[in-house]
């Protein structure tokens, strides 16, 4: 039992740390690309599709990095769950991955619907015809949505689950551009009768089933990784305030009522730093029951966590905390997403 | 990054459990897992069956006659023991006044108290807490004052667990009034309650149970002998008597053992819910066992860093969170088991058909003992937060 980086994990860290400090700092460059040349896009994917074949505690090292320097990516849904998607698939599309892995077509994932549990049926109706598929419905918050790239969809066909790679610029496929509340680019996609060729047909049936389940577990995992990053830096930003902002003539430090506070935020940020790690070393877990479980778990403490961290660093900073310029008004926001993604899975 | 135990913890960890499983009585398992209260004998057969094979004093290093376990070890020693229903070693002996003489006694204190320490044929109780020094220890007002080789030591003494059933009491006393700093003029002693002038009064606790003394001590005369490591520099060694007796405290299979019964309390009929109420009562179940998870994981992490020979300031956490679970399960199954949960065993009557009540009341005090949530909070923020 270890809870300490190789030498490799801790390199990777400091890259990672490196390049999301100064993405904070320049939000007009293109990570992607950065994140493609440094080889972070290929991290979890096989060798021979063009990946380096890394685990998930690096992913999660990745994801932390991320929420530290409070920068959106498109790492999650892209890597995390679509990645996941292609990777696990029975036959995995090595064209699709490696294209993903270098950064050239990006993949967004599409799974959520209006008025559907995460866990529930897809409305998205496919049906075969000929030598193909045809797809009819609508994905409402597909995050990173790019005019060249692909989308992987969960859908039904004939009562069972499916998964397919879609390219946006398929014939019948429209979107509607929007936010979501911490600033992700997201679409709302509608497939008008969208003609597909058979080998868009990533999983079908169980396979699928199991497939959908593993990239929206690995979608948790990264989630809460990156949720640990962003209390970390809500923390840090909240006791530096303590530190430094003075009332009554003394730093609110001095508050003892505002000290307990900050310690709340630190047990609950331990808590889902545990959560965390312990997501990244089950993930991969092939007992299903068990890993069913211990995802069910993360999600439990890390959504409570978010909340915690991130209503206690709005009020330590006082009137400063809701501001849309103040970094920590805008990480509470993004903490406030991840909670309620992980109460809904 | 590996959660996974090596193969010699995993062999170490099946040994005790088949250990525990030959050689603990049926009826202490029995109390244990119905949260009943113990009598002397079963606590003192458990520590003496533990002895035979070295095992009841996991924290002591092989040279003062413990098994010199690794940190790893005593973890998963603590866990199979409340895994198995058995009780801990009596932490007193074990966790309190053992280290402090294996670190700071004399070698004659050692040679006189250890073995017996160990074999609990000497029962230690703590006599720190003062009615006017609570969560501010070094507020102490009971005095020791030399008179040839003896202390004459007057004061009172408040919150003594299991004095009644104790032996000796090591205590913090007041040797120099004067002191630049109250935490300036305090000494160790040790104390043999058979003293003339020690009077120790019970005091019946909210959950029914006498488990709490006074002790009032009279023109006590102490042998210089008796107090360990130097006059005046008693803090030091109470310092690292309650850095000891938080590591460990999380005590995660309590909480376990305690949702164990809320699982079953669902599934009786006598509980008497209705479906929405079971479904709620399944939910906070289920919230406190993922909090549960999440806290064995810091626990370990905790550990590791301290198998790295760190000393970690977040072993408070440890003792915040535990806590708040533990209250949180025995709230909850007091809630679940309904009214059968109502009748009470008062201190001397029989057992009540359920102990739920008891052990919500008894737990109100595990945030009030052993360094206060607030007082922990304040180690958080200044010593790791840095505020």
């Amino acid at each position: 039992m270890n809870f300490d980086l190789s030498e490799d994990q801790a390199m990777l860290k400091d890259t990672a740390e490196r390049l999301f400090a100064q993405a904070a700092g320049n939000p007009s460059g293109d990570l992607w690309a950065r994140m493609a040349e440094l080889g972070l896009l290929a991290a979890p994917f096989a060798e021979e599709d063009g990946g380096l074949g890394l685990g998930p505690v690096e992913t999660m090292i990745l994801a932390e990095a991320a929420g530290r320097a409070q920068v959106l990516t498109a790492y999650a849904g892209a890597i995390a769950a679509a990645g996941t998607a292609l990777r696990l698939a029975p036959v995995p599309p090595s064209a699709s991955i490696s294209s993903l892995a270098a950064g050239e077509v990006p993949v967004a994932w599409a799974h959520d619907e209006l008025g559907m549990a995460s866990g529930q049926a897809r409305r998205t109706r496919v049906r075969s015809s000929g030598e193909g598929w045809i797809v009819s419905g609508r994905k409402i918050n597909v995050t990173h949505v790019a005019e060249d790239g692909r989308l992987v969809v969960t859908a039904t066909a004939e009562g069972e689950p499916i998964l397919l790679i879609i390219p946006l610029d398929a014939q019948g496929v429209a979107r509607r551009d929007y936010h979501l509340f911490d600033g992700t680019p997201a679409s709302e996609v509608s497939f008008y009768e969208v003609t597909v060729d058979a080998t868009a047909a990533l999983a079908r049936g169980p396979e699928a089933e199991t497939l959908t389940e593993r990239a929206r577990e690995h979608l948790v995992a990264f989630r809460a990784a990156e949720a640990v990053g962003l209390m970390q830096a809500l923390l840090d930003a909240t006791l530096e305030h303590l530190k430094t902002r003075r009332q009554f003539g003394e730093p609110l430090s001095a508050f003892q009522a505002l000290r307990h506070r900050a310690a709340d935020m630190l047990v609950a940020l331990e808590q889902a730093r545990s959560m965390a790690m312990l997501a990244a070393l089950s993930v991969e877990e092939p007992d299903g029951v068990a890993r069913r479980k211990t995802i069910a778990q993360v999600r439990a403490v890390v959504g409570k966590a978010c909340k915690l961290v991130g209503q206690a660093a709005v009020q330590l900073h006082g009137g400063v905390g809701v501001t849309e310029e103040h970094p920590v008004g805008r990480g509470f926001r993004q903490l406030t997403l991840i909670d309620l993604e992980m109460e809904r899975g | 990054m590996d959660l996974r135990f090596s193969p010699e913890d995993i062999a170490f960890r099946d040994q005790v459990r088949a250990f525990v499983a030959q050689n603990l009585s049926p009826d202490t398992r029995r109390k244990v897992e119905q949260g009943r209260a113990l009598d002397k004998a079963d606590v003192v057969d458990w520590q003496r069956t533990l002895n035979r094979v070295g095992w009841a004093t996991p924290s002591w290093p092989a040279s003062a006659g413990g098994p010199g376990w690794s940190a790893v070890q005593r973890y998963i020693f603590m866990d199979e023991l409340y895994a198995a229903c058995a009780p801990e070693p009596l932490s007193f002996n074990v966790s309190m006044i053992g280290p402090v003489l294996i670190a700071y006694g004399s070698d004659e204190q050692k040679a006189r108290f250890l073995k017996a320490t160990a074999n609990l044929d000497i029962w230690w109780a703590q006599g720190f807490s003062e009615p006017g020094a609570g969560s501010d220890l070094a507020a102490l007002s009971a005095t020791a004052v030399r008179d040839g080789d003896h202390y004459v030591v007057n004061g009172q003494k408040l919150w003594q667990g299991m004095a009644h059933r104790a032996d000796w009491m090591f205590t913090l006393v007041r040797t120099d009034p004067n002191a630049a700093k109250k935490q300036g003029g305090i000494s160790f002693l040790l104390i043999d309650l058979k003293t003339p002038g020690v009077t120790i009064r019970p005091i019946i606790t909210i959950d029914g149970r006498h488990e709490v003394n006074e002790v009032f001590l009279d023109d006590v005369r102490v042998p210089v002998g008796d107090r360990v490591g130097e006059e005046n520099q008693g803090w030091t060694y109470a310092k690292y008597l309650l850095s000891n007796e938080r590591t460990g405290i999380a005590r995660i299979g309590m909480t376990r053992r305690i949702l164990a019964r809320v699982a079953d309390a669902l599934s009786s009929v006598e509980a008497g819910l209705t479906e929405a109420e079971r479904a709620r009562h399944a939910g906070e179940a289920t919230a406190i066992e993922a909090e549960l998870r999440a806290l064995e994981i810091t626990q370990l992490r905790v550990l590791a860093a301290q198998q790295a020979g760190q000393t970690d300031p977040r072993s408070s956490i440890l003792k915040i969170k535990g806590v708040e679970l533990r209250q949180a399960a025995s709230e909850l199954l007091l809630r679940v088991v309904g009214p059968v949960g109502y009748a009470f065993a008062y201190e001397g009557q029989d057992e009540a058909p359920s102990e739920a009540a008891s052990n919500y009341f008894t737990l109100r005090a595990a945030s009030i003992y052993g360094g206060a949530s607030e007082v922990q909070k304040n180690i958080i923020a200044s010593s790791v937060l840095g505020l």
